[in-house]
């Protein structure tokens, strides 16, 4: 009986080790302009999620304006089924409601989040983003953000999926979405 | 002596405009960001058709409190903004300041930036040429 019930377990162990990046990715919730937001909240969906801050001049609208015009080439019925996030790793300047707003102007679904130092450190850590606040010399910037640009998939069960660096002009980010979509 | 003073000071000042004119400042344009957004680039092509190598020491303009000259550099995927002292425009060449390079950095905004508007900027040369041009948001 032991030995059956420990077949079992490892069978259940394993199934539930499906997504073969095991641990990189995963849940985490942050501040939005409504408040908490958790990304499990919006399971069903396929999250596209991007780390930037919003004092970024050049990086991150660019980022973000390649992204909207990329998802341009989706139907109405597949766009519905994707919820871009813009997270803000810059917890010392920027509050959710900036975020929301520059996130806002790229697409009205877009998402914009951000959150205190330790909450940013580990979403960040659990996705592989380097970030570094960086004093700039004699800048009246005083500090600028150091920062991964990259696009993260998020599977409708909330995993991690895939990570892309190019968007514009990539068949395969879209043909990776709407795999997600399909599944 | 004195002619040779006069002409010295001619050819300072037929030099001085040569490099005026020299100057080429091309499609300078101001990228459009959030109204949100204290920050913005700018971009352009700068040519230098002089023997002479020569900097951008400056950019001028009414759009922010501050602006500065940066560069940007993308190492193993993340990207690094820096503050640079001046851009070279090297002698029968170029600079081009486009995106995720080089750039005008406006600081501090005092105006939205609205696709379409044109906001007056003036290029400041370490010759001590200063050019004016407009550029578009875009
Ligand atoms: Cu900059």
């Amino acid at each position: 009986m032991i030995r059956v019930l420990l077949v079992c377990c490892l069978v259940l162990f394993s199934c539930k080790k499906e997504n073969p990046y095991g641990d990189f990715g995963g849940d985490f919730s942050l501040a939005s302009q409504k408040g908490k937001w958790k990304l499990s909240d919006s399971n069903g969906k396929v999250r596209i999620l991007y780390f930037g801050f919003t004092h970024c001049p050049d990086i991150c609208p660019l980022s973000l304006s390649k992204l909207k015009r990329e998802l341009k080439q989706l139907n109405e019925k597949e766009r519905a089924q994707i919820v871009p996030v813009f997270i803000s790793v810059d917890y010392k300047r920027d509050t959710p409601d900036t975020v929301q707003k520059y996130a806002e102007f790229f697409s009205d679904d877009f998402v914009g989040l951000t959150g205190k130092e330790d909450e940013i450190k580990k979403v960040t850590k659990q996705y592989g983003v380097f970030f570094a606040l960086t004093p700039l010399k004699d800048s009246e910037m005083g500090y600028t953000v150091d920062h991964t640009s990259r696009f993260f998939l998020i599977n409708k069960k909330g995993e991690y999926a895939n990570s892309f660096s190019k968007v514009q002009g990539n068949e395969d980010f879209i043909k990776e979405l709407r795999k997600l979509i399909g599944e | 002596m004195k002619i040779f003073l006069i002409t010295i000071l001619l050819s300072f000042g037929v030099m001085a405009e040569d490099y005026e004119t020299n100057y080429e400042i091309l499609n300078p344009w101001i990228r459009e960001v959030p109204p949100v957004s204290k920050m913005s680039a700018g971009f352009v092509k700068i040519k230098n058709p002089s023997k002479k190598d020569v900097k951008l020491v400056a950019v001028n303009s009414d759009l922010s409190k501050t602006v500065e000259l940066h560069t940007h550099g993308m190492v193993d995927g993340v990207m690094k903004m820096r503050k640079v002292p001046h851009i070279n425009v090297p002698a029968m060449g170029e600079a081009n300041l486009k995106p995720g390079g080089l750039h005008i950095m406006f600081i501090n905004l005092k105006k939205k930036t609205i696709e379409g508007e044109k906001h007056n900027l003036e290029f400041v040369f370490s010759d001590g040429t200063k050019i004016k041009k407009e550029a578009v948001v875009k």
